[in-house]
């Protein structure tokens, strides 16, 4: 192919000390929003819940009953929306001898028709919480809420449990520090975790053992991603599976802020609604601050840039040179990519524009 | 618009992983591809836009082709300028969206059910659950247990579908049993609301159909397709696979953010990109009827197997095959040891592990490493094999070949996807599709560097010629030609005698053993007469024995010989440093 010159528009990674923090906390189904407009929450309040069916029973009232379907209605002694009792009639036809069809089990009468009767049993009810410290912005009715805050924003690469909060606890010096079982002590226990380079499957254990309530590290080998799944507590990864440490401007950030609350989420989704972790800070600002900026800037010379793949994963630096021709990488690939000046080493390596991202 | 006057076609094509714009234009008097430029997709968050994705692919046209598509606003110029600015006609493919979630209804799991099966393979759905009246049978293997009407409301309501599909009863057969089935149906639907609601398709007994039409009533959209099985003996699919094909282009498809505004670029219908395949393929089996003809496009969320014989098309999609997106599931499918027994080098649970991970969370990443290249590429080996087995169980007698358990002899087969497409060296891609669909006979492997598969084939919609003389100008390139002895010989014995005349002079003589794979120089262009000669009961194609002379194409890759024996795992030593021996001379034998 003949060189031309093409932008390259990347995903991001943000790693941002102070911003405006916006959570939209929305309901599974349509429910109930239990907060006002401009109310101040704390994560663990409920803003919303919604009771959603999750079994139910047909009563084939005609069939006991011994009449045609389009007669049900009048033999019925309870109509839709009424509560009943296991065992407690709800259709009767008198006569000698008469006849009663008893529910057969506690629930909500939820349809009538074509001679049936549908019960609903053990709604389950499901409850929002706020997840961040901060205020309620949105309120959209029935549907859920946007909670707001100002504080610092750090994305992950991939996680693995749900929603937690609690004090950040730093326990590496440096962003290559292995987070080992030792450094785990009883400090830790109701904290969010924060490692450098790596976990391994004691350590993992060993937070397990002091009921720890995150932990966010740059990394872990593929083969405990089993492990980790099966933790009590979410587990944030920065960079990724093998041994690489945690992105210096990321730790730097997460460090800085040992000793203050935090929300994360390990939530990972790669596809119908992509949804990477994240760990909220909710910090004091001065001002009303604006929120990140929307994507859409193509990859140019003096961006900050994060690596995806080996063998620079995790590596930060900043674009050198936008290379007009392809170039072939180890792999016998060609590629068009950039000159990026890695920061840690001060070292200037190709790598090709898909293996980057932006690092806002 | 008359066709005749259709100077430039835009075909764009959304796929999961990657926006595709690829220009086609009549050039002093024939169609031609032009170029193509491509960006990742942007349906998902934080852009969440597909427009932004074509407009980063036509940019990239643009770059390529020196002519511009857009207008101050962002609007596709149409029909072409005088000043060459714009484009004719633009043709929408799409494949983005995720599958069509169905819950599959019948009486009988054995014959109604399955056509149905076959059906909804067909496009991109996925099957959350088979009901079945009769609990006699089995579904893939799984026995299936007769349900009441409780247990078939529940599991519907449970599923949360877009369609359920509604088969039983031929023509004028069964009603009461079908009936019982629709009013569960009914019933459940109600149960979803407004928000969960599911489409209906019946495809089941003709004569039911009014009756359907009033039981279901206002509890979910109805349609109705032709009886998968009008009478026992017979199956009728195309009504319900194209129901399907439109439900999905009508429910997910639409549902893409930006995807409404892309549509308004065209008057013509937007198809689904297995389906745009499935007409490329078609295509090449009107053009030559003898043999099958085979495409098989490895995306990264899904995998598009398209095959065709006289016009008759098998189109087979898995949603839950694929090279980034999908890759896990592949990986939980075929098993870490079907990966690793690929690979030249001794690797761990956790490497692998790594890049599958690696191509999730960033499907347009590229390996920089040559060991994480090959661990992809055995990934899309076993996407392939696994899509290929789940359709040619249901590939009809006359797609069948002489060996039960082997491929039909195919010409050509035709590769396709970033995967194979982008492999940095040529013999990768041809080594990938040997030995993931394992071809027989004498075949001629055709790869998609692009990925115009969907785009020739939706070019059709505007304009038939440009299709066929797109693809006559030779769009796709050819990789080289395969011939692949099967039987005959046992490892290392002679199997065949080959003598190859160049058309431009020379000639060479090859003897090659059992076991072997070889790769003798024919270039792209050049073409050359193979003379075959089998040992005893080896087949080359013309069965056992039988050997004779053809005219060959040459390609990037050269003549292939694949004597190393079918089903190829077989040849795989089970000692594992033996067998990444065995492996790493397969990739040097083909240069990969």
């Amino acid at each position: 192919m003949a060189d031309q010159t093409i932008s390259f528009y990347p995903s991001e990674t943000r790693a941002i000390p102070l911003t405006l923090i916006q959570v939209e906390r929305r309901l599974p189904a349509k429910g109930e929003v239990l907060v006002r407009l401009g109310e101040r929450v704390e994560p663990t309040d409920v803003v919303a819940r919604v009771h959603q069916t999750q079994d139910f029973r047909i009563v084939d009232v005609a069939r006991k009953l011994g009449v045609p379907k389009s007669q049900v209605k009048r033999f019925l002694l309870k109509s839709v929306g009424d509560t009943v009792e296991a065992g407690q009639p709800i259709a009767m036809r008198g006569g000698l001898p008469g006849r009663k069809v008893p529910a057969p089990a506690k629930g909500e009468i939820m349809a009538v028709g074509n001679g049936r009767v549908l019960i609903e049993v053990a709604p389950e009810l499901i409850e929002v919480h706020a997840y961040l410290k901060g205020t309620v912005s949105v309120v959209t009715p029935g549907v859920g809420v946007v909670i707001e805050a100002t504080g610092a924003i750090v994305q992950g690469r991939w996680g693995c449990g749900g929603e937690a909060y609690g004090v950040l606890r730093a326990l590496a010096e440096k962003p290559d520090e292995p987070l080992r079982a030792k450094s785990i002590d009883v400090a830790a226990h109701g904290a969010i975790i924060v490692g450098g380079g790596w976990v391994d499957a004691a350590a993992l254990e060993q937070a397990q053992q002091l009921q720890v309530r995150g932990l966010i590290v740059g990394s872990m080998e593929g083969g405990l991603r089993a492990q980790a799944e099966a933790m009590s507590f979410p587990i944030i990864l920065t960079e990724g599976f093998g041994r690489v440490p945690m992105a210096e401007p990321l730790f730097s950030l997460l460090h800085g802020q040992t000793g203050r609350e935090a929300s994360i989420s390990a939530k990972t989704r790669v596809r119908f609604g992509v949804t990477r972790p994240e760990i909220l800070i909710p910090l004091p600002a001065e001002s009303r601050l604006s929120p990140p900026p929307p994507p859409g800037a193509p990859l140019s010379m003096g961006a900050r840039v994060r690596v995806v793949r080996p063998p620079y994963l995790g590596a930060v630096g900043v674009i050198e040179e936008m290379v007009a021709k392809t170039r072939r990488v180890e792999s016998g690939a060609r590629v068009y990519g950039a000159e990026v000046k890695l920061g840690a080493a001060a070292e200037t390596v190709f790598v090709p524009y898909a293996n980057l991202e932006l690092l806002r | 618009m008359a066709e005749t006057h259709i100077e430039s076609i835009l075909a764009i094509d959304v796929g999961a992983v990657f926006t595709k714009a690829i220009l086609v234009a009549r050039i002093e008097g024939a169609y031609r591809f032009v170029g193509h430029g491509e960006a990742p997709s942007t349906v998902e968050p934080p852009w969440q836009d597909v427009i932004a994705g074509v407009d980063h692919a036509l940019e990239h046209l643009a770059a390529v082709t020196r002519r511009s598509f857009l207008d101050e606003h962002g609007h596709l110029i149409t029909p072409e300028r005088p000043d060459g600015k714009g484009v004719d006609v633009c043709v929408i493919t799409a494949s983005a969206a995720g599958p069509l979630k169905l819950v599959l209804v019948g009486l009988s799991p054995d014959v109604s059910v399955s056509s149905l099966q076959h059906a909804a393979a067909s496009t991109y759905t996925q099957v959350a659950d088979i009901l079945t009246r009769r609990g006699a049978g089995s579904v893939d293997g799984q026995p299936v247990q007769r349900l009441t009407e409780e247990d078939r409301v529940r599991r519907i309501y449970r599923a949360r579908p877009d369609v359920v599909c509604i088969v039983g009863g031929t023509d004028g057969g069964a009603e009461a049993p079908v009936m019982e089935l629709v009013d569960s149906v009914a019933l459940a639907a109600s149960l979803l609301g407004e928000e969960h609601r599911p489409h209906v398709l019946f495809a089941g007994n003709a004569s039911l159909r009014t009756q359907v039409a009033q039981l279901i009533g206002a509890e979910a959209e109805l349609r109705v397709a032709d009886n998968v099985r009008p009478n026992v003996d017979v199956e009728s699919l195309g009504s319900t696979q194209a129901e399907l094909e439109a439900l999905y282009l009508a429910s997910k498809a639409a549902a893409l953010p930006g995807f409404d505004h892309l549509r308004a670029w065209t008057t013509l219908p937007a198809l689904p990109t297995s389906r745009a395949i499935a007409h490329v393929v078609q295509y090449f089996s009107l053009e030559e009827t003898r043999k099958g003809k085979l495409a098989v496009d490895v995306g990264g969320a899904s995998t598009t197997v398209a095959a065709a014989r006289a016009g008759l098309v098998q189109l087979h999609v898995r949603s839950d095959l694929g090279t980034s997106l999908s890759a896990r599931n592949v990986l939980s499918l075929c098993g870490l040891d079907a990966i690793t027994r690929w690979l030249p080098f001794e690797t761990t649970a956790g490497e692998i592990e790594a890049v599958v991970t690696e191509k999730e969370l960033h499907p347009t990443s590229v390996s920089q490493e040559s060991h994480e290249l090959l661990i992809e590429q055995a990934l899309v080996r076993e996407a392939m094999r696994l899509a290929l087995a789940s359709a040619q169980s249901s590939w009809p007698v006359e797609l069948s070949g002489p060996y039960p358990t082997l491929l039909p002899y195919l010409e050509p087969i035709i590769g396709s996807g970033s995967a194979l497409g982008r492999a940095p060296r040529p013999g990768q891609a041809a080594l990938m599709m040997l030995d993931a669909l394992e071809p027989i006979g004498v075949t001629t492997l055709v790869l998609d560097t692009c990925g115009l598969l969907p785009a020739l084939g939706a070019c059709a919609l505007a304009q038939p010629l440009s299709t066929v003389q797109a693809l006559g100008a030779g769009a796709l390139v050819t990789l080289g030609t395969v011939v692949t002895p099967v039987g005959g010989a046992r490892m290392g014995e002679t199997i065949l005698s080959l003598r190859m005349k160049y058309q431009n002079g020379g000639d060479l003589e090859v003897e090659v053993d059992a076991g072997s794979l070889e790769v003798l120089p024919l270039p792209a262009g050049q073409k050359a007469t193979l003379e075959l000669k089998p040992r005893r009961n080896a087949d080359v194609g013309s069965g056992p024995g039988r050997g004779g002379k053809r005219e060959v194409r040459g390609g990037l890759v050269g003549l292939v010989i694949d004597a190393r024996g079918r089903p190829l795992v077989a040849s795989l030593p089970a000692n594992a440093e033996k067998r990444r021996e065995r492996v790493q001379q397969w990739l040097w034998d083909m240069g990969a």
